[in-house]
């Protein structure tokens, strides 16, 4: 029985903001993130695969840059010059058809757009015209989409393997939480209907909600801001109708993101703490190529000099370029300060802290602290005390070095 | 709590020091530099623990090799007498005696001190100059300094850091939008940033407009470079090729006039003598097939010589040469054959001269159909050992001879007898003189009996053993000759048919033997002989028959085999011969049947020519045959000048086909190649608008590209959203930083409010108290006035208070102060253990009256805790001293003013 062979990717989201203040960064994601998109057109006509299929958010937005098209069928014609044709389904981000969305594009011969929230089957062929699988897809048809898609998708009962396309929330999915459940759907929805092989999309962290059948979420070609960690590309997949799926991860995306959690309390001197933090990420092995993010932790007396001025930017970019890394953020939040809390049990100092453990526990109301906040506070009681409690971590320490500053 | 005794072992400069019985009051004088902070801080070590708790951070770790560490005496307000013993080693260890009760606390706090911590008590219980200076500010700060601060030194008031958090807070975010906040700042740039996206989506828009309208250009461009190419093709072809078309008429009407000539190409210039040759090559022709022919008639006579007869001796060549070879051999036969019988004769010579030596009738050796030489050798050689062994059986018997007869014993006997006869006369006679003589005698006689005897039974014995060889060696020999018998008899049997002479058969020896053989294989030799002669002849017989049978089946009648073969070899190179020639006749003939067609078919051809020639020439309808050449001649002229004037025009350049199409569809698509003056100034007209345009529309397509690029150039919208969004998150964190700081000032101002409400009115009032004594009820308490934010001194019976400022002495505000600064404690404190206060050179700058008023403090408060007062002022210490303090003097390396 012949084996279908295709490259599985999803949530590209070309035209993506990358949310930083740097320009160097923004204009090195965006071109990593092409970057890793003709990687995967290249892996594609390198593996002389049978078909890309692409499952929802080839696009950040319905209406994309003209830049993001010319891109686009630039790498479609490469692949319909090797022979090799795209399927394609929207996701929530790029509806196609909704508004004044991607419908205007004129899509090289060779394309299969799936639009419709109705599933479509389509033949896969070679260029010879020899008939190696089916793919049938469903596309969004609007942002945000409610409907349980896969539960339309019809049974399949050929003798070719048969492929199922859908951008969607399957329930169990890893890290499914990060995300808007757009076409929600459960494991069962997929099972039974003969599909070999579910290609998802819309879950950025790759994953299988399913093994039987399989179903896969590839995760995004970029990590697209910091929390999206790790090596990102697509899946490269082979299909033999009824005997399962043979699924490989190839990486493709030229930058990624890391996170590293460093304990501070060893480090004095912001020196000491360059040191350590250069220790770390060379022993790590992170070098160009990534953009980390260090969240640093424990008690340390640096914690003032950090968060005062560009402190913790400047530390980053100095050890940025001492290390290679493509971009270095230093994250203060979970440091504590060193304060001495000796003589801030006294005097109103100590009444503040007793106030701010009453409000924290719920034996003070809010209302008799409550200043003239910047925005409103949100109408619902438990998410305003939420918000309240989460303005008073670290408040203790706060106070405390603000009441004891210039101590000697 | 009271500090009774101390004793310091060592401790900075301070060395096996001790102070027993110290009041509530002390005095500690002593210059700069003598030790009294020193002092302070080891009672303060010695209460809290050591700080740091090791030698190598302490600063009053000694330098030399004595213990740090002390001892002092404590008694409780309880009544209770402890004595505190702490040690400073690799660690700080200590120990405390209360009663009978001993205890290890380590480095932990005594007990009584273990309410506040260290730096709490360094702050409020130990004071120096500064910290009891009235401060020049107004009373809210004075409250701040006591009250909002808890009265620790060193603490910045609540108010201060409430005001900081709100300042901070108003740095991020002000409700009154004034200022440059940073949250103004920051939506002010993403408001620009959503401008730039804005902007960015229509340059986007106007990209593609651009990109399409680019792309009209470019088709406009493409088909107007197409439609002047056009004018540009047909004007230039219209000016070109219109004299080209006159020089084509004219070739045209010439080639008209000379018609088509190709039928008369083959004439030569000089058309009369074309026929000339024309005729010779026929009549050539003509001659040749006439040779051919004949030599094809002597080809086929040839063929006709090789008969069926001949053909029938070919195809038995085989045979014919096989018994041609055969004769050969068997002339070789015969010699041999005739070699055979003399050696037939010469075999039966020899047989005979063999068979005389041999048999009795030598003729009679021919009938023998063997002879059995091989048997009669062999029963020979048994004869003739037998023979042998017989004659050295007998060799021997003659050899040992006959026997002696054996020794006799009579000597013995004799010799015994005299023996005997001795011993006897020796026995008979003992008396005789002569006795041992014959005893003598006799035993020598009888030693030779025995000797002789043992001699003679040897030499008999041997006698016996040489009877029974000699017996035996006479039955062999008898064995020996009956063997001889026999084996004589069988080699006699075995020859009996042979009949060999009588004198050979007495005693057969080798020599008989040899003979056989010998005859045995002269027989046998000449029976091969004749064998072969035999086999010889049949063989000579059969072939000559064969030979003479195959001359028959060729009917060539001759009877001996000789003839026979010479007959056979002749007539199969006759027949031979004849077929070589039938097969050159053979092939030459088609060849020659080839060439007489071709040549045939050529003089056709010649003569079809002619015909031809002189029917095309005929054809020219000019009349008689020169009528015509005159006109071919005509024709041929007109030609010629129709194919200089191509030759001329294609030495110019051009090709005449493509000129000839360029004409043909110039004419088909413009209707003439000579256009009219009208249309050629209308496509000119036309040209020079495109050529007009075409520069616009490259100028507009270039400045479309460069608008494009830097259109391209400029930030996409999706990077402009990536600054707004990151600048969105920083907004919504300036947000939450400003609700934070915004909380904790309000949160401290709370704090603050509600610590004032439940201490300040406790603290004025002790403080009013305080006042009140050390004024000597000149003011009765203290007032607070909460909308002033004043303190103000209350005399008995008065109606209004008198605010606590100028002009009120300096000396009661520094009083006042004190007395606040005092009651702080005791509020703090609020019924716990009194704690030891200690105040660092104080008082001694105030003049007399504000001095005065603060003794008259400290002695009041020494009534209720334990006041150690350092000074290096003499006369300060002296009025203290007369003021109940008790007195500690520590001397030091600087003059101390004497206490008087």
């Amino acid at each position: 029985m012949s084996a279908f062979r295709f490259v599985h990717l999803s949530d590209v989201h070309l035209d993506a903001p990358f949310a930083s203040k740097n320009e160097g960064v923004r204009k090195l994601l965006a071109g990593s993130l092409r970057r890793s998109f003709e990687r995967v057109v290249g892996l594609a006509i390198e593996e002389r695969v049978h078909a890309l299929l692409i499952a929802g958010d080839l696009f950040q937005k319905p209406d994309p840059s003209i830049a993001a098209e010319t891109f686009l069928l630039g790498q479609i014609r490469r692949l319909r010059g090797a022979g090799i044709p795209v399927f394609y389904a929207s996701g929530n981000h790029d509806p196609v058809g909704w508004a004044k969305g991607t419908r205007r594009i004129e899509w090289p011969e060779g394309t299969t757009v799936f639009a419709d929230g109705d599933p479509a089957r389509h033949e896969v062929r070679t260029p010879d015209g020899d008939l190696v699988a089916w793919v049938t897809g469903a596309g969004h048809e609007g942002p945000a989409v409610e409907k349980n898609l896969a539960a339309r998708f019809p049974a399949a009962s050929g003798p070719l393997p048969e492929i199922a396309l859908l951008h969607a929330s399957v329930e169990g999915a890893g890290s499914l939480e990060a995300h808007d459940r757009y076409a929600p759907c459960a494991p069962r929805d997929l099972r039974g209907k003969g599909y070999d092989y579910w290609a998802l999309g819309h879950v950025h962290k790759r994953g299988s909600p399913l093994a039987d059948p399989p179903a896969h979420y590839p995760g995004s070609l970029l990590g697209l801001d910091r929390t999206e960690t790790g090596e990102k590309g697509v899946l490269l997949v082979e299909v033999c109708r009824g005997a399962g799926a043979r699924v490989e991860f190839r990486p493709t995306a030229p930058v990624l993101w890391e996170e590293a959690a460093v304990d501070a309390a060893g480090a004095a001197t912001l020196e000491a703490l360059r040191t350590l933090l250069h220790t770390r990420i060379v022993s790590a092995g992170h070098g160009e190529g990534v953009l980390l993010t260090i969240e640093l932790e424990g008690v340390s007396p640096l914690k003032r000099d950090l968060e005062h001025g560009e402190g913790a930017a400047d530390l980053a970019g100095d050890l940025a370029e001492e290390t290679g890394l493509a971009f270095l953020a230093v994250r203060t939040g979970r440091l504590r300060r060193a304060v001495d809390r000796d003589g801030a049990r006294v005097g109103p100092l100590g009444a503040a802290l007793d106030l701010i453990a009453a409000l924290r526990e719920g034996k003070e109301p809010y209302d008799a602290v409550l200043p003239e906040l910047a925005r409103p506070l949100p109408v619902d009681a438990a998410e305003r005390d939420r918000y309240l409690r989460s303005l008073l971590e670290g408040a203790e320490e706060d106070l405390v070095d603000r009441m004891r500053r210039g101590t000697p | 709590m009271i500090i009774r005794s101390i004793r310091v072992q060592s401790y900075g400069m301070l060395r096996d020091r001790v102070f027993e019985e110290l009041a509530r009051f002390v005095v500690v004088h002593g210059p700069n530099e003598a030790g009294k902070s020193t002092l302070r801080r080891f009672i303060q070590d010695l209460l809290f623990g050591y700080s740091p708790a090791s030698l190598e951070g302490h600063p009053y770790a000694p330098r030399d090799e004595s213990k740090m560490g002390g001892e002092i005496g404590i008694g409780y307000a309880s009544g209770e007498e402890a004595v505190l013993r702490r040690r400073l080693l690799s660690s700080a260890v200590g120990a405390l005696r209360l009663g009978e009760r001993r205890s290890k606390i380590a480095n932990q706090p005594v007990d009584g001190v273990d309410a506040i911590t260290r730096s709490i008590y360094e702050s409020i219980y130990s004071l120096d100059r500064e910290d009891l200076e009235f401060p020049e500010a107004t009373w809210g700060e004075v409250k701040d300094r006591i009250i909002g601060t808890g009265g620790v030194k060193g603490l910045r008031t609540a108010r201060e850091v409430a005001e900081e958090l709100e300042n901070e807070g108003k740095k991020l975010w002000r409700s009154d939008q004034r200022g440059k906040t940073i949250e103004a700042a920051l939506r002010e740039r993403i408001r620009d940033l959503k401008g730039e996206i804005r902007r960015a989506t229509e340059r986007d828009s106007e990209i593609r407009e651009k990109e399409e309208a680019l792309s009209r250009i470019a088709s406009e461009k493409e088909a107007l470079e197409q439609e002047k190419t056009g004018i540009r093709v047909a004007l230039t072809r219209a000016e070109r090729l219109l004299p080209y078309r006159k020089r084509l008429e004219w070739i045209a009407e010439n080639e008209e006039t000379a018609g088509d000539l190709s039928k008369l190409a083959g004439f030569p210039e000089e058309i009369e003598g074309f026929f000339r040759p024309l005729d010779g090559r026929i009549e050539s022709l003509a001659g040749r097939v006439e040779q051919e022919r004949s030599d094809r008639d002597r080809f086929a006579e040839q063929m006709g010589r090789f008969t069926p007869e001949l053909r029938d001796v070919l195809e038995r060549a085989d045979a014919i040469e096989e018994s041609v070879e055969q004769v050969a051999v068997l002339r070789k036969e015969r010699a041999d054959l005739d070699d055979l019988r003399s050696a037939r004769e010469r075999k039966e010579g020899a047989i005979r001269e063999r068979a005389r030596a041999l048999i009795e009738d030598p003729g009679a050796a021919f009938s023998l159909r063997s002879v059995p030489a091989h048997e009669a050798r062999t029963r020979i050689h048994a004869y003739r050992a037998a023979r042998e062994e017989r004659g050295a059986l007998e060799a021997a018997r003659e050899a040992a001879g006959g026997l002696p007869p054996p020794p006799s014993l009579l000597p013995v006997l004799l010799a015994g007898a005299v023996g005997l006869a001795l011993v006897a006369g020796a026995v008979l006679f003992p008396e005789s003189g002569r006795r041992p003589l014959l005893l003598g005698a006799g035993g020598a006689s009888l030693l030779v009996v025995l000797l002789l005897g043992w001699s003679i039974l040897s030499a008999r014995r041997r006698h016996a053993g040489a009877s029974l060889e000699a017996e035996r060696r006479k039955d062999a020999f008898e064995e020996a000759r009956r063997e001889e018998e026999a084996r004589l008899a069988a080699v006699r049997d075995s020859l009996r048919d042979v009949g060999l002479l009588p004198s050979r058969m007495a005693e057969p020896d080798e020599g008989l033997a040899e003979d056989l053989a010998d005859l045995g294989r002269a027989l046998e030799e000449r029976e091969e002989i004749l064998r072969r002669v035999e086999s010889t002849s049949g063989r000579i017989r059969t072939r000559e028959a064969e030979v003479l049978s195959l001359c028959g089946e060729l009917s060539l009648d001759v009877s001996e085999a000789g003839e026979a073969t010479r007959r056979l070899r002749r007539v199969l190179e006759e027949a031979r011969e004849a077929e070589r020639l039938h097969e050159e006749a053979a092939k030459r003939i088609p060849e020659l049947d080839a060439r007489l067609r071709g040549l045939e078919e050529e003089i056709g051809r010649a003569r079809s020519e002619k015909e031809s020639m002189e029917g095309n020439l005929l054809a020219l309808g000019a009349g008689d045959l020169a009528a015509c050449i005159d006109s071919l001649e005509t024709r041929r002229e007109a030609l010629r000048r129709a194919e200089d004037e191509r030759r001329r025009i294609e030495e110019e350049g051009e090709d005449l086909d493509a000129l000839a199409a360029e004409i043909a569809n110039l004419s088909s698509t413009e209707g003439d190649a000579r256009l009219s003056d009208e249309e050629k100034v209308r496509l000119e007209e036309r040209r020079d608008e495109i050529e007009l345009r075409l520069p616009e529309i490259a100028a507009a397509s270039a400045s479309l590209g460069k608008e494009i690029e830097l259109l391209r150039g400029e930030p996409g919208a999706s990077e402009i959203e990536g600054e707004k969004k990151a600048l969105e998150e920083e907004l919504e964190a300036v947000y939450i930083r400003h609700d934070r700081l915004a909380l904790l000032a309000r949160i401290v101002r709370e704090a603050d409010a509600r610590f004032r409400a439940e201490h300040e009115p406790d603290i004025v009032a002790r403080a009013g108290e305080l006042f009140s004594f050390v004024s000597g009820g000149r003011y009765e308490r203290l007032g607070l006035d909460p909308e002033e934010e004043r303190i103000e001194l209350l005399t008995p019976n008065a109606v209004e208070g008198i605010p606590a400022t100028h002009p009120v002495s300096r000396g009661t505000l520094d009083q006042l102060f004190l007395c606040l600064r005092l009651a702080l404690l005791d509020h703090l404190e609020a019924g716990g253990e009194p704690l030891p206060l200690f105040l660092d050179d104080v008082l001694y700058h105030w003049d007399d009256e504000r001095r005065e008023r603060g003794i008259e403090v400290l002695r009041r408060v020494a009534e209720r805790r334990q006041v150690f007062f350092l000074t290096c002022n003499g006369a300060l210490a002296r009025r203290l001293a007369e003021a109940g303090a008790a007195f500690v003097t520590l001397p030091g390396p600087g003059p101390a003013e004497p206490p008087g």
